[in-house]
């Protein structure tokens, strides 16, 4: 820290004495991916998920709430396809799958692509985020500039994304999303590897459609392509939400099983878990309302 | 624990909420409750809200049954704003119960004393 706080120092008792004449720049060239603002499309509102909890819904597979026995098929090799398999006996078919999203971790990619909460996209020249409520945001960067080194990248629920127009399509390219992260509600999961490819147009006045391509070749055998649509909500209350899962958490997770707090059990107006409530600050005292 | 109940039916075919966050298998999918009681608290609430909700029991007295729903958002959006429910007030209301029997569930609907119903299904 000692050397920009010197060098921050010294710059400024060269302007004091009227030594330091700041470099001229001229304005940097617009980069040829940057659109403007005026150009952009018309992609405002909250946006839902269409399809269950399967991230594939070609196969039939809708929800698995409702079919426990639903499953996803990537394009796994055979020893990812054997842990995955043996993940659906033991798990989901049990009715164990301890959701992230359950105990306050981020959607994250892909999860955050097949929302059951609303989505919003906010288009910017240099950047387009996307919301969730879960809650997460992506930053995808459509200044022009190239992936980072390596070195300069890890994992990350979220990924790094860069972006470009072509058209009204947003092309998105996703590097550096942690493994082993379920991205659906059956539990599979990507490797540290895996790059993924989304082209996001809106196909009419309602419906945004993405078109996800996803290259994993340590788990996979070939790339894996899911269409997934998003559908613009009736707007009576519009407003986005985050979905705190630590707010009134009441479904703690023990030994793997979701539990359920009932009004004879604990203090259910503390914000932490029962897992983690005796690590947790002690309540401030409130005083009773008169009844 | 059904003695608590005023009313139980069991239905052959039924499904837990699409946007439920959390495993839905300590609820029983397949088995519906009915409890007539009174609202003792409405908590609008993330992750999921609650309804806390008195039930006469058999012989005197009265058992607070659990009774989850939807995160406020979700409720908003089905038009169920926070002053929906008010202490005091008397409903019916059908839930999946908890399969090992304590007095909690997931709500299915509610049925106001004027008979307004409210329910997220189809949010």
């Amino acid at each position: 820290m000692r050397a920009p706080i010197t060098a921050a120092f010294m710059i400024g008792a060269a302007v004091a004495a009227g030594l330091y004449v700041a470099p001229t720049q001229s304005a940097p060239a617009p980069k040829p991916t940057m659109r403007d603002f005026a150009s952009l499309p018309d992609w405002t509102g909250i946006w839902m998920g269409t399809g269950g909890n399967v991230f594939d819904q070609s196969k039939g597979g809708a929800n698995v709430n409702a079919n426990p026995s639903a499953r996803d098929y990537p394009p796994y090799k055979p020893e990812w396809e054997a842990a995955y398999s043996e993940f659906l006996e033991t798990v989901i078919k049990q009715g164990k799958f301890a959701d992230p999203l359950t105990v306050g971790y981020p959607g994250g990619m892909m999860r955050m692509m097949t929302p059951a909460r609303g989505l919003q996209f906010v288009l910017r020249p240099e950047q387009v985020w996307i919301v969730y409520e879960r809650p997460d945001v992506r930053y995808i960067y459509t200044d022009g500039r190239p992936f980072p080194p390596n070195e300069e990248l890890w994992p990350t629920f979220e990924g790094y994304s860069i972006g470009r127009w072509e058209a009204d399509t947003l092309v998105i390219e996703t590097r550096s999303i942690k493994g082993g992260i379920p991205i659906d509600r059956t539990g599979a999961a990507l490797s540290d590897s895996a790059t993924v490819k989304e082209r996001i147009r809106k196909i009419d006045a309602r419906t945004l459609e993405s078109q996800i391509t996803i290259e994993d070749p340590v788990a996979f055998t070939r790339p894996w392509t899911v269409t997934r649509r998003y559908t613009k909500r009736n707007e009576e209350f519009p407003r986005m939400e985050n979905v705190s899962s630590l707010e009134n958490q009441r479904n703690p997770l023990v030994n793997g099983e979701t539990q359920i707090i009932l009004a004879d059990q604990d203090d259910v107006t503390s914000p932490y878990p029962r897992d983690i409530r005796r690590f947790a600050v002690p309540k401030f005292p409130q005083p009773q309302p008169q009844r | 624990m059904l003695k608590h109940l005023l009313c139980a039916a069991v239905l052959g075919v039924s499904v837990m909420p699409a946007s439920a966050h959390h495993s839905g298998a300590m609820f029983d999918g397949a088995k519906e409750i009915v409890l007539v009681g009174t609202i003792k608290e409405f908590q609008y609430t993330n992750p999921h809200s609650w309804i806390q909700i008195l039930v006469p029991r058999d012989g005197g007295g009265e058992v607070e049954w659990s009774i989850e729903t939807g995160a406020p958002i979700v409720l908003l959006r089905a038009g169920i704003k926070s002053n929906a429910l008010r202490p005091g007030e008397k409903v019916t209301l059908r839930a999946h119960p908890l399969k090992d029997g304590g007095a909690g569930g997931n709500l299915i609907d509610i049925k106001k004393a004027d008979g307004t119903v409210l329910s997220t299904r189809g949010q």
